[in-house]
């Protein structure tokens, strides 16, 4: 029974607009966004290639991460190059000098299209399941059947993610297949798990909002009325609630300012230094303090700016939206935990620089090992967060089909 | 006619809505297979409720309806297989062809064993043209559809059918047509419920003509006794007269 | 019969769940975006603040000229509070240096720095009018003649002497009088919060520019209402049009502005910041070989000593207790290497402003690009309204570069290199021979330098010299007794505001554009309905 009505809606959206709507927002959306993002990682290579450290330069760079192009979140900022020495750590400008002096929009990554447009087209293939049916009168036929509420909501439901899914996931697979073509971009196999893992993701967030769309769909008796009341969900659950915990988490926790963090550098370099010229103690001792103390402000700046990530991101999740941000960037490596890793990664390089550097001083300098960061394993960015992300995100998918059951098992079909 | 038991059910049928509006007031109605019982009345007399209260779209706030002897509230899934229904004013599958609506909602009723031909046998029957077979419904007339829903109900081969107002809005050849059909499916033993507006064909194709004014079956007449008195006349009257007290 | 058509579309609006929900959302949104960048504005003036009066002291607090480098620390923009714009990217202050030019201003907030808390797109009233405004013009104007159709009313009406221009104008004015109560209240409402609040003053120039900000968002609504029922117009039913306004809402506010963005970044590409950077240390090197030759021609040694001297970026040097002919030594190398020093910044400013200039033309071809969505251009007009476009930001530069030069001509005026005052605030009237310090320093134990240095050169503890130095304190060894310098002639940056039109030349293009496409759009619609099918 589930079946012959999934079967029927696959049928039916083959034959309607919706799947081509699909296709078409698929083929352009995801075409031009791997275009802009993979001209964009290429350029980085680029320039990675010309600022490299030559052995022995105590700089610490990343290079792109090629799922950036799927997720770009903070991966420019943990492509910036980083100078590193006894008086801390200085970075640079970026790898692609990105225009500071606009960023009005976005970047179009792949993240970007699902997360505002896909949202959108599964929320179209929902809202008029019920209602249209309803005022088509086909749903009073199908109930004079052995067809169970449960069963035709189920067999809706499977027909338009099969729908949806399926021509989303090839528009995807051949835009992926394509970019590999390109031979400066490259994906390890932990990287094409991680992709993939992306993908599946994408998938879960289809079904909530697949889910979401029927569940109104199921409230209402009109279509229309239907779409009207999910496009003002949409606009809140991807633009306002992921935001709100950002702005609202800024009132409630004091992280001390960048500039005020370099000033107190400034005053524990002054300090060290004036000890040294009246004489007390040897450079190296005077070097280690410096770090030891600066190391502390970065800790404390950490701390806190931690706990306004944390608060914000708790905030932003009312939004599962926000959750399948996180889980995306977090896999692909370029989410705020991971940027955090990889700033204390840095700290770590810097210490052992100096500890090398106070251990045999003079010009031994190529013996300075290259940085090399290595990305926290799948495993652990699933434990620190991304699990709980994804199965916060399937969870509200099946509140709100399990909430569409309730209300269509009341609805009046007649 | 008779036979040990009737297909359709209603036993001490009512219904009312929350809004205290009394639809079906303690109907009883029993029709056995091989009969065609109309069911007449105005707008709002109850006709539709009560179909609906057959087919569990709504449950009765007394009484039960039986389809084959099955409770439809308590068993709704397993009455349902023996009973078809044909709709009012249905657009059906608009993007669909006539084939695939049909081919769908008999795979619905539990027949997932036709063939192509099977089904256009049965659209043939029901008068449909043969280039409509595989066009989309949603160029179809009001007739052409009306034809298509008849004819997804007979390929359910159920022994009920339910039929809400299936003559309003069809010429007379296509009105004609109908009677035809619903006289053949009499005699393959189907019981068979209209309501309808219509007194003339009522007459005509009604083994039973039952009047519903106000939810209460005021009045029943079989056929032989309609061939003496003026079902027309009993309509109007039954109409002009006062409200039934409550 | 317009009234009545008008009045009939304005009540049954009026009642529509559409009207409440499009009217609570706008209460929910535009103060939640007002109060948050009041209080991020409240942060930045405080912050503000505190840069200015650190900048002041910094400037005033020198005692030789050679130190004085005065820093430009501009207002945060009270109309950011309506349009961020770039406000929160770019830095609001600028040194002024002798051997270089600004090129881009230092400071910015610490969003630029912790891009976390940029990550998401942060929200402001342009932002949410560009997205929300648009959205609820569609919602009004997707059904104009659709539900109508549907519900047999527009056969009802169109069986009188009514035209279809008449139906037309009063459905149009129908939709916009239901719209202007958001709109108007949405900008009262954020006016009122603006007035409430103790940091933010707008002036009546400010108040003039939201008056226009009032217009151009009209001007935007009419666009989209006009999409709204062109769609309406070219449809059969209700959700057909509503589906065809949503996708056409989603490509013109969020998808073509992004890509035409990114697609500008791809196509007009930038100088390398590192390139430069390498081009500016490759100039820098220059220069220094250029002063040592300078120097060495005129036989001026390389080393130098001094008893108390500080040194600085942009070659700031101060000297203390030095005797005449170390302040002669310190004098003829400032004469030579200062002018060489201000001529190597314009040397340097050539590389910096095509670097500037690709940045520029980058922007400027997004900014382009973009008006081919009306969101863009709305966004575009709006942030060149709130003076946080980037080519006010380009235009302040300017300004502060005019200022350094004015600075660097007030220098030369004094001709302040030929003069010790440039490194020491010591009288020269003052100044000691070599001999005449050390006797003076060591209470009169050793006569002549020569005398000391061979004392000196037989001790094997250097501390024994600095005691030996430092038994008798001479004035005007160190900095302290004397005064800050009298700066009270310098000239000061004086930032203008310029009048209300005052940078909006290119926006009166741009909004002339959505003016011609709403008109376009319009006739369009009313093609559409002349042969609409009523039935």
């Amino acid at each position: 029974m589930i079946g012959t009505i999934a079967r029927k809606e696959i049928l039916a959206n083959l034959l309607g607009y919706k799947f081509y709507v699909v296709v078409l927002l698929a083929a352009v959306l995801v075409g031009t966004s791997l275009f802009i993002m993979a001209r964009d990682y290429r350029d980085r290579l680029d320039d990675y290639g010309l600022i490299r450290p030559k052995p022995g330069e105590p700089i610490a760079v990343n290079p792109p991460n090629p799922l950036a192009i799927f997720a770009k979140g903070l991966d420019e900022s943990m492509a910036r190059s980083f100078e590193v020495g006894p008086t801390g750590i200085t970075v640079r400008a970026g790898q692609k000098s990105a225009n500071a002096v606009f960023a009005f929009f976005p970047t179009p990554d792949f993240l970007y299209i699902v997360r505002v447009v896909l949202s959108l087209v599964a929320l179209l293939f929902g809202f008029d399941q019920v209602s249209r049916e309803r005022e088509g009168g086909t749903l009073r036929l199908m109930l004079a059947n052995p067809a169970s509420r449960g069963a035709v909501l189920a067999g809706k439901w499977l027909g338009n993610f099969v729908s949806l899914a399926v021509p989303f996931m090839l528009v995807s697979a051949l835009g992926i297949a394509v970019l590999s073509l390109d031979p400066a971009i490259r994906f390890s196999a932990d990287q094409a798990l991680r992709l993939a893992l992306i993908l599946s993701l994408t998938l879960v967030y289809i079904a909530f909002f697949l889910s979401l769309g029927i569940l109104v769909s199921a409230l209402t008796r009109r279509a229309s009325s239907s779409l009207v009341i999910l496009l003002f969900a949409w606009a809140l659950l991807v633009f306002v609630l992921p935001n709100l915990g950002t702005l609202a988490a800024r009132q409630l926790v004091d992280v001390p300012s960048v500039r005020a963090l370099s000033e107190k550098r400034q005053q524990v370099w002054t300090r060290e230094v004036l000890l040294r010229i009246r004489g007390e103690g040897d450079w190296p001792s005077h070097i280690k303090a410096i770090s030891a103390e600066n190391d502390a402000l970065e800790a404390d700046y950490r701390v806190k700016f931690d706990r306004l990530v944390a608060l914000s991101k708790n905030i932003n999740r009312v939004s599962p939206v926000a959750s399948f941000v996180y889980a995306a960037t977090e896999i692909a490596g370029t989410g705020i935990g991971e940027e955090g890793a990889f700033k204390r990664e840095v700290v770590r390089y810097k210490d052992g620089l100096i500890d090398r550097t106070l251990a045999s001083p003079g010009p031994g300098a190529a013996d300075t090992p290259a940085f090399r960061y290595a990305y926290r394993p799948l495993g652990d960015v699933l434990a620190s967060g991304a699990l709980f992300d994804i199965a916060w995100l399937a969870a509200g998918g099946i509140l709100f089909f399990a909430l569409s059951y309730l209300a269509f098992i009341r609805y009046d079909v007649r | 006619m008779t036979d040990a038991n009737p297909i359709l059910k209603a036993d001490d049928l009512s219904k009312r809505y929350e809004d205290g509006v009394l639809a079906v007031d303690h109907l009883n109605l029993s029709i056995y297979p091989g009969e065609v019982y109309c069911l007449l009345g105005a707008n709002g007399a109850g006709k539709t409720t009560t179909i609906n209260l057959f087919l569990n779209f709504i449950p009765p706030t007394t009484g039960t309806c039986f389809i084959k002897g099955i409770d439809v509230t308590r068993d709704p899934l397993e009455a349902k297989k023996h009973v078809a229904f044909v709709s009012e004013n249905v657009m059906l599958y608009g993007n669909f062809t006539a084939r695939q609506n049909l081919d769908f909602f008999a795979k619905l009723g539990g027949r997932t064993d036709l063939t192509k031909n099977d089904y256009s046998q049965v659209m043939r029957r029901v008068s449909l043209q043969e280039k409509a077979f595989d066009q989309r419904v949603k160029n179809f007339s009001k007739g052409m559809r009306q034809k298509l829903g008849i004819s997804i109900a007979i390929i359910k081969d159920a022994p009920a059918i339910l039929l809400d107002e299936p003559t309003s809005g069809l010429d007379p050849k296509a009105a004609t047509e109908f009677l035809e059909i619903m006289a053949e499916l009499k005699t393959e033993g189907k019981a068979i419920l209209m309501s309808t507006h219509d007194i003339f064909r009522a007459k005509e194709i009604g083994d039973r003509v039952g009047i519903m004014k106000e939810g209460r079956l005021v009045m029943e007449r079989t056929r032989q006794e309609l061939q003496y008195e003026d079902l027309v006349k009993i309509y109007i009257d039954y109409m002009k007269s006062e409200p039934l007290a409550v | 019969m317009i009234a009545t058509l008008v009045k009939k579309d304005f009540l049954t609006n009026l009642v529509s769940p559409r009207f409440t929900i499009g009217f609570v959302l706008c209460l929910v949104l535009i103060p939640f975006s007002i109060l948050i960048n009041i209080s991020s504005f409240q942060d930045r003036a405080a912050q503000y603040r505190l840069d200015r009066d650190a900048a002041e002291k910094a400037a005033t607090e020198v005692r030789v000229y050679s130190a004085l480098r005065p820093e430009v620390v501009l207002p945060p923009e009270p109309l950011s509070v309506f349009g961020k714009g770039l406000a929160d990217q770019v830095g609001n202050r600028v040194k002024v240096w002798l051997g270089d030019k600004p090129l881009l201003a230092a400071g910015k907030t610490a969003a630029g720095d912790n891009p976390f808390l940029a990550s998401f797109f942060s929200v402001d009233f342009v932002d949410i009018a560009a997205i929300v405004f648009s959205l609820l013009a569609l919602i009004f104007s997707y059904d104009a003649f659709t539900r109508e159709k549907e519900d047999g009313t527009l056969k009802l009406q169109m069986a009188n002497s009514l035209s279809r221009s008449t139906a037309l104008a009063g459905k149009l004015l129908g939709i916009f009088l239901t719209l202007l109560p958001i709109l108007v209240f949405s900008f009262l409402l954020s006016g009122v919060l603006v007035l409430l609040s103790r940091d933010v003053a707008f002036s009546t120039g400010e108040w003039g520019r939201i008056a226009l900000l009032f217009a151009l968002s009209l001007v935007y609504l009419a666009v989209f209402v006009f999409i709204g029922v062109l769609v309406s117009a070219r449809s059969k039913s209700s959700v057909t049009s509503l589906v065809v306004c949503l996708f056409l809402w989603v490509l013109l506010v969020f998808i073509v502005p992004v890509v035409a963005a990114n697609f500008a970044e791809g196509f007009v590409g930038i100088a390398s910041r590192d390139n430069l950077d390498r081009v500016l240390k490759d100039i820098d090197k220059e220069r220094q070989e250029e002063i040592r030759r300078a120097f060495t021609a005129q036989g001026i040694p390389d080393g130098w000593s001094c008893w108390w001297c500080s040194s600085g970026d942009d070659g700031a040097m101060e000297v203390y207790g030095g005797s005449r002919s170390d302040y002669e030594g310190f004098r003829r190398r400032a004469v030579i290497s200062e002018p060489i020093r201000v001529a190597y910044a314009d040397r340097r400013w050539a590389s910096q402003k095509s670097y500037v200039d690709s940045l520029y033309r980058q922007a400027d071809a997004a900014g382009a690009l973009s008006l081919l969505s009306p969101a863009g251009a709305f966004r575009a007009v709006a942030a060149a309204v709130c003076r946080t476009d980037l080519a006010s930001h380009a235009r302040r530069m300017d300004r502060i570069r005019q200022y350094r030069e004015s600075f660097v001509r007030w220098l030369q005026a004094k001709d302040i290199f030929r003069s010790f005052a440039w490194l020491t605030p010591t009288d020269p009237a003052t100044f000691m021979t070599e001999d005449q310090l050390v006797e003076k320093r060591t209470g009169g134990e050793f006569k002549t330098e020569a005398a000391f240095e061979t004392w000196a050169s037989q001790q094997k503890d250097r501390r024994a010299w600095w005691s030996k130095l430092n038994a008798v304190k001479v004035a005007g060894d160190s900095p302290e007794g004397f005064p800050f310098l009298d700066i009270s002639d310098m000239p000061r940056f004086q930032d203008q505001a310029g009048g209300l039109l005052s940078g909006l030349e290119s926006s009166v293009l741009k909004t002339g554009l959505l003016v011609v496409a709403a008109v376009f759009l319009f006739a369009l619609g009313y093609v559409a309905f002349i042969r609409y099918d009523v039935r």
